[in-house]
């Protein structure tokens, strides 16, 4: 017995040490130009996305001979602590693309290279010559440079034209010029079924952060310190999406929202099947549409200021940036990647990488190089974008360390007064105190800002 | 004497059928629901949503078989499905022998501070990951292990306070008497242990190599976080890999979770055997 | 016996060989941590840059100064006391149904462990349209009867019961604990009822549920432990809380300052907290454990 047991004992180690050295030979990943210097990049892109940053990536590679970039995607739920540890392990990727909110708060803390001390004194020049300066505002902190764009996201109202035309109106002349009137014209094409559910949504007033910037309002931490939150602007701006979605219905909003992107395994966006006329989204959707609805005629239009007091062409600009950790082994090879896929170096190169994902470029020489040029004449609608990114009234988010919270905390403000919870007067007077408190709370634990 | 199962009559029998049936539409749903997208054409995903549920929507059609190849392609399958296999075997090995080993020195030895260290075994569970993560990755730095599979494996050789917690719990169950008659044989308490109290918690141990599979199989976060070097990730990194915020390769996602499903349903189906084997087949009674 | 000095300090050295892979692993793996962690808690950490000690200002401002503190312990709370339970009685239901002798029933085992199995990114999606308030399938049912279902995920009211109802789901894994556990049972004790005329009745209260209490027992001590820790899927149903703040769970609050604000000092105090919960609730159930548990051995 013991004698038979001792067999079945080494013959399973035997068999266990020759599997765990079949596999455990496997090769690791090997360099496609083992005499270059190896530049790693991390991205956060997954799926078809991720085939087109690895095209970008080739044609880094084959355009010169002494770098190799080698792309690493780091799903969402990882690649935050991912990053994170890169960093304090002593091995962070050369260069990482991320969303710019988290720039100022990675600054702060040492995480980040001070991008201009890569720069050639005419790259700076060009640099802040040249990009849009609310998108390089947008890579700032304490007036450094930590992070350049790759393609920026602004956001706008996507008109369905043929709807627009059955409603007896002309889409390219009678969009509403006011936000009070986009409101009416939202109610008149909202349909309702005998029961009371909305069948269609001609609009309706949603993110109060990007919404009020056309009413002259935004939520800021100023450069001295004080907040711009409970202004006169933004209340009038959140008292006016709480309106109209009282007069929708709060409850039937929700319903008809919810019964229309998130179908039977559709992943589609509710515009594209005609279940609303007029909607306020990103830039990015021109690309799905010229997908997924080549046919579909639209239009697109920024968001009209209201009657008074109001700032036209008005937006919020965020984006993915490329940063270099302070820490990084390789920043020369790092920047060049950069200068290549930002379009610093090349516009009309860089222009095809932008378009791929229907991306917002770094500078306007992108925008009128040949290449983005003849993309915007089969893309006529994205001009718009184009329009509100080059336009003053279309502001950064501010750069402080706690910015992710504060713009939860807008969110969850908003969110509160549309659920009729709070008075929108008493929301952001809450809004303002949380966030008084969370900077207290920094000052109490000894953060300078 | 054998017995499978709590033996029962004809009309409970019905019942249990009855009962079982219907609760398993619920049980299948997701499972169902997964495949049929996975062969489902674009055109079907993305039609526009009429509104209202029928069967129709689980039917794939037109087939599109295709989805299947080109996940495959779309990332190294054989490379991860190697690397994950390599993965389990070390973690399922080294944490169920090393948590029978300790909950055996729970539940059946004495020493002085037993249930002082069991508590804090208890303890550690209690913690939430979030906050130990830096520090217990700066342990592994600092050993020269970042960039390698040894955070992933070595610690599953030192126990998971989980599996001896349960084991414990089964040990505990074990008579007593059978114990101490071996000792007046004059057994040792490894003798005790490897050829009495093992045989007879087959399912308990087979619960605890299934969960530990299951655990290492679907981590993606441990290897991503450890690793660096694409060609080491495993399979549940790949399946990240479709995840897309704009679901443009949204059949292809589920295509990869059914293969990512498959050898888990079909490793449980044959596990059960295990399961099945209680104590009353071994021969102890 | 008499057990003299000698045989003693045999018995402590066999213990502590045995327990030796934990105690190991312990001291390697899990006492660094856990002790920075406390030290962090009393400190301003930004991950980067070195901790600075600032004593009980992280948990002042928790207790007395963040409402969104008590606002997640509170959805965390509820969540526990209604899923544990739940999970145990279903899972102990399941596990008795699925040990019956009948033809095919491996076949039912396995599909009830199936949605154990099915990978999260998959299962989010289907339960995001299962979930639906207009072409959900739930609400559809729903209204057959003339039933208006809620909104679910989308109300405040409803969309924590919706995450406890989802967590039904999952009972297939405890239900595989719960099935060793019958197979455990000796058949001797079956037998010796039988021949006592005890009907099945009889048999589940006499036998069958006090030889189970050792694996209800630890599932009671894991559902307390998980509950309070619940974290993946409110973090993919609703990533900011819910509605009205309604499934903003602690430990997702938790996250968000560890690795979103990277407050890892706050988060710290935040975990702390939570630690001395949890090793309260546990020593207490571990204190009731001489009245219910029954061990054979």
């Amino acid at each position: 017995m013991a004698a038979k047991q001792l067999k079945l004992w080494v013959g399973w180690i035997l068999a266990l040490v020759a599997v765990s050295i079949i596999l455990a030979t496997g090769q690791s990943s090997k360099q496609k130009y083992p005499d270059r210097i190896p530049v790693r990049f991390w991205h956060r892109w997954q799926a078809d996305w991720e085939v087109q940053v690895n095209k970008i990536v080739d044609a880094f590679n084959e355009s010169q001979d002494k770098y190799e970039v080698i792309p690493l995607s780091t799903p969402s739920g990882g690649s935050d602590a991912k990053f994170i540890m890169g960093v304090i392990g002593g091995d962070p990727p050369d260069v990482m693309s991320i969303w710019n909110g988290a720039i100022p708060n990675l600054a702060a803390n040492n995480f980040l290279s001070d991008l201009e001390m890569l720069m050639t004194p005419e790259e700076r020049k060009t640099y802040f010559e040249d990009a849009f300066p609310n998108v390089r505002q947008s890579g700032m902190y304490k007036g450094k440079v930590y992070g350049v764009t790759i393609g920026s996201d602004v956001y706008g109202l996507y008109v369905n034209a043929k709807l627009f035309r059955e409603a007896g109106l002309d889409p390219d002349k009678d969009f509403p010029k006011t936000y009070e009137d986009l409101v009416e014209l939202g109610m008149k094409l909202t349909k309702f079924d005998k029961n009371g559910n909305i069948t269609h949504l001609g609009f309706q007033a949603h993110s109060l952060d990007f919404t009020s910037r056309s009413f002259g309002g935004g939520f800021f931490v100023k450069e001295d310190g004080s907040l711009v939150i409970n202004t006169p602007q933004n209340l009038k701006a959140l008292k006016m999406i709480v309106e109209m979605r009282k007069r929708l219905g709060y409850e039937r909003v929700n319903r008809f929202q919810a019964g229309l992107n998130t179908g039977a395994g559709t992943a589609t966006w509710p515009f594209m099947d005609g279940d609303l006329t007029i909607t306020f989204d990103g830039m990015w959707r021109v690309e799905e549409l010229r997908k997924f609805r080549p046919d579909m005629d639209y239009r697109v239009y920024p968001v009209p200021p209201p009657r008074e007091g109001g700032t036209p062409l008005g937006g919020n600009v965020s984006g993915n940036f490329m940063i270099i950790p302070s820490s990084a082994k390789q920043k020369e090879g790092a920047w060049e990647f950069v200068k290549f896929w930002s379009g610093l170096e090349n516009p009309n190169r860089a222009a095809k990488f932008y378009n791929m994902g229907g991306w917002l470029p770094l500078t306007p020489e992108v925008v009128n190089s040949p290449n983005y040029q003849a993309w915007l004449n089969d893309n006529k609608q994205y001009q718009t974008f184009i329009d509100i990114l080059s336009s003053p009234n279309c502001t950064p988010m501010s750069a402080v360390p706690y910015l992710q919270f504060l713009n939860d905390q807008v969110g969850r403000a908003e969110d509160q007064a549309v659920r009729g919870q709070k008075t929108p007067e008493q929301a952001l007077i809450d809004l303002e105190a949380d966030i008084k408190k969370e900077i207290a709370k920094r000052k109490a634990l000894g953060y300078e800002d | 004497m054998k017995t499978e199962g709590t033996k029962i009559s004809l009309l409970n029998k019905t019942g249990v059928y009855i009962a079982l049936t219907l609760l398993s539409i619920p049980a299948l749903l997701p499972m169902l629901w997964m495949v049929s997208t996975s062969l489902k054409g674009s055109e079907q995903i993305f039609a526009p949503s009429s509104g209202g549920f029928n069967v129709s929507m689980l039917i794939p059609s037109p087939m599109v078989p295709k989805n299947y190849p080109d996940a495959l392609q779309t990332v190294p399958f054989m490379v991860y499905l190697r690397n994950t296999v390599f993965l389990c075997l070390f973690t399922v090995i080294g944490a169920v022998a090393s948590s029978a080993l300790v909950a055996y020195g729970f539940a059946k030895t004495q020493f002085a501070g037993k249930n002082i260290l069991f508590m804090l075994m208890i303890a550690t569970m209690a913690l939430p990951g979030q906050v130990t993560m830096i520090p217990v990755f700066s342990i592994f730095r600092s050993l020269g292990w970042y960039g390698t599979y040894l955070p992933l494996i070595v610690p599953a050789f030192c126990s998971s306070a989980y599996y001896v917690f349960l084991l414990t719990q089964f040990f505990r169950t074990l008579p007593a008497e059978m114990s101490e008659a071996a000792q007046v044989d004059g057994a040792s308490e490894w003798t005790i242990f490897s050829r009495l109290v093992i045989p007879l918690s087959k399912p308990a141990l087979a619960t605890c190599a299934l969960f530990e599979f299951i655990g290492t199989w679907n981590d993606f976060l441990g290897p991503l976080l450890y690793v660096n070097d694409t060609a080491k990730y495993p399979l549940a990194y790949g399946l990240q890999q479709f995840v897309s915020l704009y679901g443009g390769q949204y059949a292809q996602l589920m295509a990869a979770a059914t293969l990512f499903t498959i050898p888990i349903i079909v490793l449980f189906f044959f596990a059960q055997k295990t399961f099945i084997q209680g104590i009353s087949t071994t021969g102890g009674k | 016996m008499t057990v003299t000095g000698r045989q003693k300090l045999k018995q402590n050295l066999v213990g502590y060989l045995f327990i030796s892979p934990w105690l190991i692993g312990f001291l390697v793996f899990t006492a660094y941590p856990f002790i920075r962690s406390i030290y962090l808690s009393f400190t301003r950490y930004n991950i980067v840059t070195e901790p600075k000690w600032v004593g009980l200002a992280n948990y002042n401002m928790l207790l007395t100064d963040d409402p969104l503190f008590w606002k997640s312990a509170w959805v965390t709370i509820k969540f526990a006391v209604i899923s544990v339970p739940l999970a145990i009685i279903g899972g102990v239901i399941l596990a008795l149904l699925l040990n019956a002798n009948v033809k095919g029933i491996t076949v039912f085992r396995t599909i009830f462990y199936l949605p154990s199995i099915v990978p999260t990114v998959a299962s989010s999606v289907l339960f995001i349209w299962l979930l639906n308030p207009k072409i959900g399938l739930i609400n559809q049912l729903l209204a057959v009867f003339g039933i208006t279902g809620p909104a679910w995920l989308n109300d405040a009211k409803w969309a924590l019961h919706s995450l406890i109802f989802m967590g039904l789901w999952g009972v297939g894994g405890s239900m595989v604990i719960y099935l060793a556990g019958l197979k455990d049972i000796p058949s001797y004790l079956y037998e010796a009822a039988t021949i006592d005329g005890a009907n099945a009745f009889q048999k589940m209260r006499r036998i069958t549920l006090p030889m189970l209490t050792p694996v209800i027992f630890f599932n009671l001590v894991m559902g307390i432990i998980g509950a309070f820790q619940y974290f993946t899927q409110a973090f993919v149903m609703t990533p900011n809380g819910g509605p009205e703040d309604s499934t903003h769970f602690y430990s997702l609050y938790l996250y968000k300052r560890a690795w979103v604000y990277l407050d890892m000092g706050y988060a710290s105090a935040m975990a702390w907290i939570l630690f001395l919960v949890i090793v309260l609730l546990t020593a207490l159930v571990f204190r009731t454990q001489k009245k219910w548990v029954h061990y054979g051995g």
